[in-house]
């Protein structure tokens, strides 16, 4: 706001303007439905008839509901899983391919990002396949390799880590084109540089590499929260919530309150404790690695 | 801006997106009409062909038929009463009848009137019209009966050493049968088709009613008793102490590649097996209790609420008119879609007796709708919360990971919170 004030009221004007048609659809399509939604959750919500306000009681019931609490668990359980999966594989095909003197690494990369193309119905589609107990390849494989083959998709406690490890297969390629970006606008003199100082590969990751990625990290990191946390496909294809309710999240609570039972100020206020938590943890990123690349 | 405009907005917003996609504008013309159903697979170009069929012949029709959305249907459906833009023509299953009740007119009183007039139908002229009927007032007309049957692979029965022409028609023999079937190396029977929770519970269901037992009652949940329990063993005993299969698995892809004998699945697989070119027979289950029963369902044709305004009463005559149209075209939906008609004039109709359909296994389902073999869950507004506080205790049964006795203890106490809710 300084910098406007100094250029002048007729430059503040022309910013303004610049940002209306942003502002415009940001209002229409974020700021006025997201405070609709808040606003049905505070309401035993019935479109047809009579809405009666009801505080905070749709939040109230919620955490005496067993079942949203499991799916708060579950939701976590998945997240500790599949974000760390996500992030680290996808830092570590970045630097594999940073220092792959090979021919064909934009093959490599290729091949690697194609997954994050598909749409979340043939991930799971595709990947219900792989696991299919009778049908799929790679209990196939583990059989014949002499061991007994998992129910991935049908043990309780299977399930979630095996959803985490197909969401990393499908998005940790574009994490590591994130990561490629980070990677390449580190300068090579400050490892030239380090070399001559003695400096070997894991200080130089440490030193260097990490603490300049850190932009890259951030953006990584906050877009797989929000994937992680808000995961719904995922689930209501490859099972559907199952066994029993181990692999319900919360999207998929939220999604079946509002969408099978028709109690959509619940699903609201579901929506809004999803949104809280994701917002809570995005902000202490931003705390912990800052928006400023150090590279200035 | 209260909430109905801002539905509206919305869904005017949706809808018009919706429209340009499948180049639909139900408000360009007073003939246009928009029928958007559940349907998807084998049931989708079932209803395409007819529509089309109906179009050729009736070229001041307009129809723009959307398909395919079976989970957000229900939802999309109440919206767009809500948003004052719904289709003019839905397809709702008779178990969520109920639960949108409120969007959807008596078809015989509508403000353009009478629709089964202006059809020239009667009530008589449908098989089981009472099913069309909430509080009384008809808010559909019946389309199909649909239901559970057993595929069964006639090449596993001939490697088995039994009779591929003739089904185990008693508890006994059907035992007998998956033990055959189990020595020569197959998965002998999947009571659920593809596994999914919704399917355990259907199978369940249709135990529990073989052993004249009840889902809900009065208000409350019915089926924690000596009746839910043996029913419910008997589905896990299945699956563990006989080993006729295991939990987990997909029966239609056991059935699919061949390794299945027995498969549980509904009148839709018809397409899907024909298409598999496996050799196959369909029954309806053995007596397993005390009596022969499979889960069951209907589909229903209804008319969701419109905005009252001249335009409307012009698309509800049209629509009467395509509805009229529709009529011959029951037989059809039969001999594609795998369903039985409820239009009586259908199931007598002598092409679909000759039809592949029919021979296959229209007739083992006719036969059962008929004698009243399928059935269906029971009416209740809030069946689907019902459905899905069961689910995934009838599911832990299954697996293994609860005991029967947990499972259907827990079920019951969900339930009643769900009923006893305001």
């Amino acid at each position: 706001m300084t910098r406007i004030k100094k250029a002048g009221g007729g430059d503040a004007l022309v910013g303004i303007l610049f940002l209306l048609p942003y502002l415009v659809l940001w209002l229409l399509f974020v700021v006025i439905p997201v405070g609709y939604g808040f606003y049905i959750s505070l309401h035993k919500w019935n479109p047809m008839g009579a809405s009666p306000f009801v505080g905070f009681d749709n939040y109230i019931q919620l955490f005496s509901n067993s079942r949203f609490l499991n799916a708060l668990e579950n939701t976590f359980i998945y997240a500790v899983w599949a974000i760390p999966l996500v992030l680290v594989l996808g830092l570590a095909f970045a630097l594999l391919l940073k220092r792959a003197k090979v021919r064909g690494v934009g093959f490599i990369e290729g091949a690697l990002f194609f997954p994050y193309l598909l749409n979340v119905s043939v991930v799971g589609i595709l990947w219900n396949f792989l696991l299919d107990p009778n049908v799929g390849i790679i209990p196939y494989y583990i059989r014949a390799a002499g061991f007994p083959a998992p129910d991935f998709l049908n043990n309780p406690a299977l399930v979630l880590p095996t959803i985490a490890f197909v969401s990393a297969w499908w998005l940790c390629g574009y994490r590591m084109v994130v990561f490629r970006a980070g990677l390449n606008a580190i300068p090579e003199e400050l490892y030239e540089s380090s070399s001559l100082d003695g400096a070997g590969p894991v200080r130089q990751f440490f030193s260097i590499t990490l603490p300049l990625m850190k932009p890259s990290i951030l953006f990584a990191a906050i877009l797989t929260i929000v994937a992680g946390l808000c995961m719904l496909g995922q689930v209501l294809i490859m099972t559907n919530g199952g066994p029993g309710t181990s692999s319900e999240v919360l999207a998929l609570f939220m999604y079946r309150t509002a969408f099978e039972s028709f109690n959509f100020g619940q699903a609201a206020a579901v929506g809004f404790v999803l949104f809280a938590i994701v917002f809570l943890i995005s902000m202490a990123l931003v705390r912990v690695f800052g928006l400023k690349s150090e590279l200035g | 801006m209260d909430r109905r405009d801002f539905i509206k907005g919305a869904g005017a917003l949706g809808l018009g997106a919706l429209g340009g996609a499948f180049g639909a504008d139900p408000a360009s013309a007073a003939t246009k009409i928009w029928f958007n159903t559940l349907f998807h697979g084998g049931d989708a170009d079932a209803m395409e062909t007819i529509v089309n069929n109906i179009h050729t012949s009736n070229p001041d029709l307009e129809i723009d038929l959307t398909q395919g959305a079976w989970t957000e249907y229900y939802a999309q459906l109440y919206n767009s009463v809500v948003a004052e833009a719904a289709p003019q023509i839905g397809i709702v299953d008779d178990f969520r009848y109920e639960s949108v009740a409120s969007i959807l007119y008596d078809i015989q009183d509508t403000p353009a009137g009478n629709i089964l007039d202006l059809m020239g139908a009667k009530p008589e002229d449908f098989a089981q019209w009472n099913v069309s009927l909430v509080g009384g007032k008809p808010l559909g007309i019946p389309l199909d009966q649909n239901g559970f049957g057993i595929y069964y692979n006639k090449d596993i029965f001939r490697k088995a050493g039994l009779d591929p022409e003739r089904f185990p028609q008693s508890r006994e023999e059907f035992e007998s049968a998956c033990e055959a079937v189990k020595k020569v190396g197959k998965i002998a029977y999947h009571p659920a088709l593809s596994g999914e929770t919704r399917y355990i519970r259907r199978a369940w269901l249709a135990l529990l009613w073989s052993l004249n037992g009840s889902y809900i009652d009065n208000g409350k949940a019915s089926f924690n008793n000596d009746k839910g329990r043996e029913s419910l063993q008997y589905l896990v005993d299945m699956v563990h102490a006989k080993g006729w299969n295991q939990p987990g698995t997909n029966g239609i892809n056991q059935f699919l590649a061949g390794e299945l004998g027995m498969l549980q699945n509904g009148t839709w697989f018809y397409l899907t097996a024909e298409k598999a070119k496996i050799d196959y027979g369909c029954s309806m289950p053995p007596k397993f209790f005390d009596r022969q029963v499979a889960w069951g369902g209907y589909h229903l044709i209804v008319l969701p609420k419109q905005e009252d305004d001249s335009d409307s009463r012009e698309k509800l005559k049209a629509t009467a008119k395509f509805l009229k149209a529709f009529l011959p075209f029951y037989a059809l939906w039969g001999e594609m879609g795998g369903a039985v008609p409820m239009l009586k004039a259908a199931t007598d109709n002598p092409k679909l007796r000759q039809s592949n359909t029919w021979k296959k296994q229209l007739a083992v389902f006719s036969a059962a709708a008929a004698s009243g073999i399928l059935q269906a869950e029971p009416r209740h507004p809030k069946i689907t919360d019902v459905d899905l506080a069961v689910e995934p205790f009838t599911q832990e049964a299954y697996n293994g990971t609860m005991s029967v006795k947990d499972a259907l203890a827990k079920a019951e106490v969900e339930v009643n919170k769900v009923l006893s809710a305001t």
